[in-house]
């Protein structure tokens, strides 16, 4: 799911389970977005710099 | 494969009754199953189950639009005009769409559905779940399934789609109209069909109303997806149709289903009694692992593809099982036991990969909810009778009643 909606942020491994390949790859917002979407809530974000939890 | 024979008929009373041994079998024997009697693969095995469904691209989830063949179990011949009704209204739920179109509708329903907006329903499923409880002590006896299991999720669906109070009782008929989507009956057709003109009579004024004026109810959601042209009016009511349905029947039997599974394993009731706060969440997820509320899901193949040696074809109809999966020992170390201390417990009771059950937080939130409260105020809970009857469905795994005492 996410690897469609944050296209530059996440991809699929050979397993085709989802990997955080560029952390930065897309704004914040569409990251937050698939992070939303993820159907089994694994993606959890983070400010970078503060280390402040964005989501959940 | 061995030589032994695995009768294909999925609903004789001994399949029906223990689907576990049948399919375990399976699981065991010969995996992925070509299954004669219904023309169909059952997939059985865990690690095939969690492959196939992140390989979404060859086993396409538009079983209904894509399977020109009459359904099956068999049905009386002068049904099938109706199931051509039946089969256009199933092919408009969002479930049964692929990608590109599955992910854009998906993300309309999403955002009511996450687990934060779930959690937030909390408190509501605790009060409901403390009055349904407190009207079965007074009445001194319950059928968990009667009193409990049933009209709590058609109480938290109802305040979901903003229907009030008084008409829930016939979103509840409507719904057992549309549970026969899963079952074995020569005459199921009728009851389907009605139940599915039932829901759209019902549910397009609401529709109407919500365009207009919009809540922050799910119709409301789906409603606005029609405004940005990503759902049609059909497809609205359909889909108000599916999460009545998908919310209902599978939280019925989480509920019966795991009580029915501490009632049975006493030890287990004893461990959740000492900390029903703290073990819900555990209990819940082997709950839904040992008794899963949904036994199979179907595909259809996209394109051939080979699993286990076998050439599915394109077009074959596939069914994967969750309750074999749940119990695949490689996936699962002693997969009979129930064992709510369980960790990690990674079933696949929701299923996995894009179509991942939307409802799944609302589900373990219902279910902690009502396990910790059991175990709260009916301590010395006991099941009445000792044969318990099931539904006959290749879907859900659904009992028909489940009378408890506790005196």
């Amino acid at each position: 799911m996410c690897e469609s909606i944050a296209t530059r942020t996440f991809r699929l491994n050979e397993n085709r389970q989802s990997e955080a390949f560029d952390p930065g790859g897309d704004s914040l917002e569409t990251i937050l977005e698939a992070a939303e979407n993820c159907p089994v809530s694994a993606i959890f974000v983070e400010d970078a710099e503060t280390g402040e939890r964005l989501f959940p | 494969m061995t030589a032994t024979h695995i009768q294909d008929d999925m609903f004789t009373p001994d399949v029906i009754a223990d689907p576990y041994t049948y399919y375990g079998r399976i699981r065991d024997e010969d995996p992925v199953h070509w299954n004669e009697k219904y023309a169909m693969w059952a997939v059985t095995r865990y690690d095939d189950l969690t492959w196939l469904t992140r390989h979404h691209e060859l086993f396409s989830s538009a079983v209904f639009k894509n399977d020109p063949r009459p359904p099956y179990p068999d049905i009386n011949e002068s049904d099938l005009g109706l199931y051509e009704y039946i089969k256009n209204y199933q092919a408009d739920q969002f479930i049964q769409h692929d990608r590109p179109e599955h992910l854009e509708m998906r993300r309309v329903l999403h955002g009511f559905f996450t687990p934060r907006s779930m959690e937030a329903w909390r408190p509501f499923v605790r009060a409901a779940v403390k009055d349904l409880l407190d009207a079965a002590e007074e009445k001194g006896e319950m059928d968990v399934m009667r009193d409990l299991a049933t009209p709590l999720p058609v109480l938290v669906i109802a305040e979901m789609m903003g229907v009030p109070p008084a008409e829930r009782q016939y979103i509840r008929h409507l719904a057992e109209k549309l549970l026969y989507i899963g079952r074995g009956e020569y005459d199921r057709m009728k009851p389907l069909a009605e139940g599915m003109r039932g829901m759209v009579d019902y549910v397009s004024p609401l529709v109407d109303e919500r365009i207009v004026n919009p809540g922050d109810d799910f119709i409301s959601v789906l409603a606005n997806g029609e405004k940005k042209g990503i759902f049609t009016r059909h497809e609205v009511l359909v889909n108000t149709s599916l999460l009545l349905l998908a919310g209902h029947e599978t939280t019925i039997n989480l509920i019966c289903n795991g009580a029915l599974s501490f009632l049975r394993h006493q030890d287990q009731w004893e461990l959740l009694k000492q900390d029903p706060a703290g073990l819900a969440k555990p209990a819940t997820e082997e709950c839904l692992r040992y008794d899963s509320p949904v036994k199979s899901i179907q595909r259809i193949a996209a394109q051939d593809v080979e699993m286990r040696g076998k050439v599915l074809r394109k077009d074959d109809r596939i069914r994967w099982f969750i309750s074999s999966a749940n119990r695949d020992p490689v996936a699962f170390p002693d997969p009979e036991k129930f064992d709510i201390t369980r960790h990690p417990n990674q079933h696949v009771a929701f299923g996995s990969g894009v179509h991942h059950c939307l409802g799944a937080t609302l589900a373990r939130v219902e279910g902690q909810e009502v396990f910790k409260a059991l175990a709260e105020r009916f301590p010395r809970l006991q099941a009445e009778a000792a044969d318990l009857e099931y539904q006959p469905s290749i879907t859900f795994r659904s009992l028909k009643s489940l009378p408890v005492t506790w005196h």
